[in-house]
């Protein structure tokens, strides 16, 4: 090591000049951070206040108020509902949708690029929006919910199927070309069972995303235990809101649990 | 030569500027095991597949059981098809699927719905007991609820002649069958193949590297050359020095193209 700088010389400088790419992105960082911080108007006596506001919201949810539990599971229920209703008929259409769409399987590059383009903005528009343009078309309600969480999955269910399509390797398929056979049943018989088990991880992950964001939907009145939620804050009933809090949390971490148990268990 | 069950005349393609294919004729009769032979590059995998259709080709004739590759209709493709055999270097089984499910795969072309009359849950009785005395015949029935992964490469390359003789099909092609098998099963799976084409008088036309195996097994040896038919003759009265000769000079089709642009 001590060889080669001797050799060359000199010691590499200590400091390099940044690209004039890098420089005008650090610049512009900066700046917009400065005009976001400065926009949202943070000083002390906000912060103060803040703090203050937030013990006292504190010390008016505890203790949870259980009383009207009933209801509350009643809602959580339908949250599940909502959950799992959508995901299987998200994770359903999801499987043509995914063969449409990988390069592999394609009928025809038309037709991928079109599934690309929903699959990508079924995805890229997120689920409160689904639940908001669905609750103009449908009405208040858990349909709402459900069509909301079946677009969400889609987005991110079909595009890691078609991925693992593209990834199986080509012999068995090609093997089943060479027999005679017809490109669904080529499909079927090669592409899927190789992708099974990966899509069955894929799915599960969908299951668990779908409980976080059903949970959510009611905010906006797409039915389950947000709407419960919301209408305690705003009744500032905030021990109510509290054990409603307490119930989507033990919901969602024993969902995750089993999840995770199945995962291991199968895979 | 005309009524051979597999004939190619003529045959170009080309893989972009690459000249692979140069004019290749054979045939292969019935009850004909022959061997192709050729360094590596020389285009046999390509010939291969362009009789099955699998790849395209510029110009010629391949004709598969009466039926012309080159100007097929997808439905005649798939008929030429479910005649005709391939046994692949990697077997190609599906992993996830036991062998019986893979060897009943191998009617997938012939039956209506496809997919739906060969899976084991709804295939037929009479396809089910064929099923499992393909594997019989190449000596696997105990083996029928493995998975490939449970088997060893020689016999997995047998459940993948099982698939191929569940299709009873008149022209088998094998592309290089044993060249990922050690030599007792290499040997195994060729006595295999070589005794299902006299039993059923198949034309086979199988590919090899073991110029002493080509030699033992081979009824007719067909030799290719940088794209093209250099030896075609029955094996008795092929000389080694022939052979040999197949592995020396200009063997590969991008030779010449590197050379021009060197």
């Amino acid at each position: 090591m001590t060889d080669q700088t001797a050799s060359s010389g000199r010691a590499p400088a200590r400091f390099r000049r940044p690209s004039p790419l890098a420089f005008v992105l650090v610049i512009g960082f900066a700046a917009f951070f400065v005009q976001g911080l400065v926009g949202a108007d943070v000083s002390l006596d906000r912060l103060q206040r803040g703090a203050f506001n937030f013990v006292r919201f504190i010390s008016m949810a505890i203790p949870p108020d259980f009383t009207r539990w009933p209801r509350m599971a009643a809602s959580m229920l339908e949250t599940l509902n909502i959950a799992i209703v959508g995901v299987a008929f998200g994770c359903l259409f999801s499987i043509p949708l995914a063969f449409l769409a990988a390069t592999n399987t394609a009928p025809h590059p038309i037709v991928r690029t079109i599934a690309r383009l929903f699959i990508s903005i079924s995805r890229t528009i997120p689920d409160l929006i689904w639940a908001l343009i669905f609750v103009v078309a449908v009405g208040l309600g858990p349909l709402a919910g459900i069509l909301a969480i079946i677009m969400d999955t889609i987005g991110y269910a079909a595009r890691f199927y078609s991925e693992r399509f593209e990834e199986v390797p080509p012999g068995p398929s090609q093997a089943l070309t060479a027999t005679g056979a017809g490109r669904v049943s080529v499909i079927l018989g090669a592409i899927l069972p190789e992708s099974f088990a990966s899509m069955t991880a894929t799915s599960l992950y969908s299951v668990e995303k779908s409980i976080r964001s059903a949970v959510t939907l009611g905010l906006v009145g797409a039915g389950g235990i947000g709407v419960e939620l919301s209408t305690a804050m705003r009744l500032f009933q905030y021990d109510v809101a509290a054990a409603i809090i307490l119930v989507i949390l033990v919901a969602v971490i024993g969902f995750e649990h089993l999840s995770t148990i199945i995962r291991r268990r199968l895979l | 030569m005309t009524d051979a069950p597999l004939i190619a005349r003529d045959v170009h393609a080309s893989y972009g500027k690459l000249h692979v294919l140069r004019g290749i004729t054979l045939s292969v009769g019935s009850a004909e095991g022959a061997v192709l032979l050729g360094a590596n590059g020389c285009g046999k995998s390509t010939l291969m597949r362009a009789l099955n259709g699998l790849e395209r080709i510029e110009r010629g004739e391949i004709i598969a059981n009466g039926i012309s590759i080159p100007s097929a209709s997808r439905a005649q493709l798939r008929k030429a098809r479910a005649g005709m055999g391939y046994v692949f270097q990697q077997f190609n089984l599906v992993p996830q699927l036991t062998a019986y499910q893979n060897v009943l795969f191998g009617i997938m072309g012939q039956r209506p719905l496809g997919i739906l009359n060969c899976l084991n849950m709804f295939a037929s009785h009479e396809d089910r007991e064929r099923a499992l005395e393909c594997l019989h015949r190449v000596g696997l029935s105990d083996r029928a609820e493995h998975r490939p992964s449970e088997l060893s490469g020689g016999q997995q390359q047998r459940v993948a002649i099982a698939r191929m003789l569940m299709q009873s099909p008149r022209i088998v092609i094998a592309d290089e069958p044993i060249a990922s098998l050690d030599p007792k099963a290499g040997r195994e799976v060729l006595e295999l193949l070589w005794r299902i084409v006299d039993e059923d008088r198949l034309s086979l036309l199988c590919t090899l590297h073991q110029l002493d195996l080509a030699r033992e097994f081979g009824t007719r040896l067909i030799g290719m050359k940088a794209g093209r038919i250099a030896l075609d003759c029955p094996a008795a009265d092929v000389a080694r020095s022939d052979l040999d000769a197949l592995y020396h000079g200009q063997v590969r089709v991008d030779e010449t193209l590197e050379r021009t642009a060197a």
